[in-house]
């Protein structure tokens, strides 16, 4: 007994070395699973506030190009309402709109902190769980889409953008056409990469990339980006494709987290069918 | 001794600020990824006994994972500089030993000094970190690549943070 005890006083340093060490490991593991509780991260409320104070520094010498930015959607989305349009029939007659039910929510959302190049990314956003953000939602830019929420704490959201490992969704190039898989292999913060686009199907340099349609997280047909430069893969049947993002990481501040009315609905059903089988 | 203790606190302060604020921010080339933070842990007393140093380390690391992210690889990173850090004490050791008055910096022990016990340990906390950040990608030419420029720009940094003192007590 004596003995150990004189071992592990003279030997601490080391132990205490491999504990924190093996704790540090086990930290880094779990980090990696998706669906793991806000613990310690940027949208922890500590950090999240500090950056938060910053960014209110730093917004002031970004702001006139973000009025402009803001002003410049405002006016499309003008552009969209039913008021700015001429009614060219006679006849009006109201009704309850059944046909189209409201199936997306935006959430605006203010970015506090953004990495851009690093291997594996990550946004935090000033919306959370009070706000109605939860984990999954899709976040999209006034350009296209952005990222995916992972985590949530009261009033903060950290986001996982295109621009890490784990990020993938589905998209399709141009109108109607295929569905490939985007993702990001880590080198320049401009580009993504397209997989799963077969060989057979006629693509150019500048067609433009939607998000597909079975996403639940994303709206149908926002744009995520065009295609910069593609070669057949020698070793199987589809194009290697790099897409120029049409969002711009360097100088994004505002989003808008989507928020999948129907997203309950479609899961307990799919849950269902996989539970039958 | 509140005094040093008051002076190493707001050095840790002020070092976190710098490394989140300001370097997690440059939208430099993925490729440069300057760290000045270890900066605090190169400037802890001398005669700190290990287990202080190892737990300052880890929580050092778990500070800055908690504004970048990166859950435990710069704690992981830490605790390794501070595992090291006595042994290249030793390896750096002047021939008459430590004085009772001495401390780790540039101003005290000179820039040849400084500039081997910072690079030494400094390259083993880069090593480290980017091994673990590229595990999961698996480029080891853009990993090495990356190792090289990133501590070149953290030691500059970390020089020119010493050389800013210097002439601050100069004065």
């Amino acid at each position: 007994m004596r003995n150990i005890f004189l071992l592990l006083v003279r030997y601490h340093a080391f132990i205490l070395f491999i504990l924190l060490e093996v704790s540090s490991i086990i930290l880094l593991v779990n980090n990696k699973s998706y669906h793991r509780a806000a613990f310690i991260n940027s949208s922890s409320e500590i950090s999240a506030k500090v950056f938060t104070v910053y960014n209110n520094f730093i917004e002031y010498i970004h702001l006139s190009q973000e009025n402009k930015r803001l002003s410049d959607e405002n006016a499309l989305l003008r552009n969209q309402l039913k008021n700015s349009f001429y009614d060219a029939s006679f006849q009006h007659i109201t009704v309850n709109d059944s046909v189209y039910k409201q199936l997306y929510k935006y959430i605006p959302a203010k970015v506090v902190n953004i990495t851009i190049n690093k291997l594996n990314n990550f946004i935090t956003i000033d919306k959370g769980k009070n706000q109605g953000v939860d984990i999954k939602m899709g976040v999209i830019g006034p350009n296209g889409i952005v990222g995916i929420v992972k985590d949530v704490s009261d009033n903060y959201a950290s986001v996982i953008p295109i621009l890490h490992n784990d990020f993938k969704v589905s998209a399709r190039v141009g109108n109607g056409g295929n569905l490939g898989s985007l993702s990001w292999d880590g080198s320049s913060p401009e580009y993504a990469q397209l997989d799963g686009i077969p060989k057979q199907i006629k693509i150019a340099n500048g067609d433009k990339i939607y998000t597909g349609s079975e996403t639940k997280k994303f709206p149908e047909n926002i744009l995520i980006g065009t295609i910069s430069s593609f070669t057949p893969n020698t070793n199987d049947n589809f194009y290697d494709i790099e897409i120029k993002l049409s969002t711009d990481f360097r100088s994004i501040s505002y989003v808008y987290v989507v928020n999948n009315l129907m997203k309950n609905e479609l899961d307990s059903l799919e849950q269902h069918s996989q539970n039958d089988n | 001794m509140i005094i040093e203790f008051l002076i190493q606190l707001i050095r840790f302060i002020v070092l976190v600020l710098i490394q989140v604020l300001i370097l997690n921010n440059l939208h430099l080339p993925g490729i440069f990824n300057p760290y000045i933070y270890p900066l605090f842990l190169l400037l802890l007393p001398l005669k700190m006994p290990k287990w202080v140093l190892l737990i300052l380390g880890f929580v050092t690391g778990l500070t800055i994972d908690m504004f970048s992210n990166t859950m435990g690889m710069h704690a992981a990173a830490c605790v390794l500089f501070c595992f090291m850090r006595p042994q290249v004490l030793k390896l750096v050791e002047p021939s008459g030993g430590y004085e009772q008055t001495d401390k780790p910096t540039l101003s005290y022990m000179g820039f040849r000094w400084f500039a081997t016990y910072a690079s030494i340990l400094i390259v083993i906390h880069h090593l480290f970190f980017f091994f673990l950040e590229t595990l999961e990608f698996g480029q080891v030419g853009f990993m090495l690549l990356k190792i090289l420029l990133s501590t070149a720009l953290s030691l500059l940094l970390i020089f020119l943070a010493e050389f800013f003192f210097i002439r601050r007590k100069a004065r």
